[in-house]
């Protein structure tokens, strides 16, 4: 599939024009919003899976950890997806021949299905039902993941 | 005259070795820089659970001096990180970001926010054992919780700022601006 | 609490994509520590 195209003309929109343009609005409610969503998803995977591993609040629940750490891992991926979406429109070819853009996405991308479709009905349940190695496992998995989201994207600027 | 001083100080700092050393190497600055913007997602993620947990939005069925007590370590490992990475950033390129005005709202708003965490501190320690296990913290706790967030929201957007040069003192500012960025006549 | 032998599908699945997801991120890192150590080499020698 040829998305070149699509990153052409994701540069012609009014988000595309409104961010090359305006660059107080691209710095402000882009990037710096995008880095305050970074906080808040970063604090809610952390606290969960530093949880899970039982590095943290090891006298509270981890069931009531990682239910309350997701309610504002949504709400953070909302604002992260809504920010980045802005933030690539107005440099998007740019963003197209970029290899960790597209670093970044694969892993963001694998990071949404992990956590939406394995670890979240893993762990809706009790945790004392399950075996303590794939939770570690699980929790080592979501960090490393995030880490990469992030890394990647903080690189983006530093290349191309 | 403290503007001349600072700039001195600025000047002497970037003729140091270590400085020209890290902002003209390949990697070096571009590491210590995304050290300390990733480390944001510890410190002030750990710092926006414990003020949302005062606020009532976050486990609010857990006591909050629990709360406060579990994840202050990590947020203050994320604190000595950001601190460090952000005196070496400051040391790379010290009369850029001397001048800059954001730079120095950033100061300022760190300033106020460590007030702000000291006074939360205080009367958390005095009134925690009669309201910890409620959902919400009493009010004034809750106003030092919900300026904390938006006193590290105006640190991260000024942080972010400072890569934007456009009131920088080559450009034709106001005297206020032109004073308070810290230009000095050439 | 005793340890389950077996393992549901659940915890199945979870601890292959995890495992997948580990061994990727660690083999991306090293390819890109190793390309930074190469890229190094080249400019300072």
């Amino acid at each position: 599939m040829e998305l070149l195209p699509f990153f052409e003309w994701a540069e012609t929109t009014f988000l595309g024009y409104i961010g090359k343009t305006y660059g107080g609005v691209y710095a402000t409610f882009g990037q710096s919003l995008h880095l305050m969503a970074l906080a808040v998803l970063g604090g809610s995977v952390l606290v969960a899976d530093l949880r899970l591993l039982n590095v943290i609040m090891k006298d509270v629940p981890s069931e009531i950890v990682t239910e309350q750490a997701h309610k504002w891992f949504r709400i953070a991926l909302v604002v992260i997806i809504c920010t980045g979406i802005f933030m690539a429109a107005a440099v998007a070819q740019r963003m197209y021949h970029n290899d960790f853009f597209w670093a970044k996405m694969s892993a963001l991308l694998v990071g949404i299905i992990f956590v939406f479709a394995i670890k979240r009905p893993l762990l809706k349940g009790s945790h004392a039902d399950l075996n303590p190695i794939v939770i570690k496992m699980v929790a080592c998995a979501s960090i490393l993941v995030w880490f990469s989201v992030a890394a990647t994207g903080r690189w983006i600027g530093f290349s191309g | 005259m403290i503007n001349e001083m600072l700039v001195q100080f600025a000047e002497w700092l970037y003729a140091t070795g270590g400085s020209r050393a890290i902002e003209e190497s390949f990697y070096l600055y571009n590491w210590i820089e995304t050290t300390h913007v990733l480390t944001i997602m510890v410190c002030l993620g750990m710092l926006a659970f414990i003020d949302l947990r005062m606020l009532g939005y976050a486990l609010p069925n857990v006591s909050a001096s629990t709360i406060a007590d579990r994840l202050n370590v990590p947020m203050m490992i994320g604190f000595a990180i950001m601190f460090v990475t952000g005196l070496l950033l400051f040391y790379a390129k010290p009369t850029y970001t001397n001048q800059s005005i954001w730079f120095r709202i950033k100061m300022v708003l760190l300033v106020v926010a460590f007030f702000n965490a000291i006074r939360f501190h205080r009367h958390m320690k005095a009134s925690a054992s009669t309201w910890c296990n409620e959902p919400r913290a009493p009010f004034n706790l809750r106003v030092s919780a919900a300026l904390s967030l938006g006193l590290w929201a105006g640190v991260v957007t000024t942080g972010r700022l400072i890569a934007y040069d456009w009131y920088h003192c080559y450009r034709d500012l106001p005297g206020w601006l032109s004073a308070a960025a810290g230009c000095v006549a050439e | 609490m005793t340890v389950k032998k077996e393992l549901d599908v659940k915890e199945k699945i979870a601890a292959v994509a995890a495992g997948a997801i580990i061994i990727s991120a660690l083999i991306y890192w090293g390819y890109q520590f190793v390309g930074m150590l190469e890229f190094l080499e080249m400019a300072y020698g």
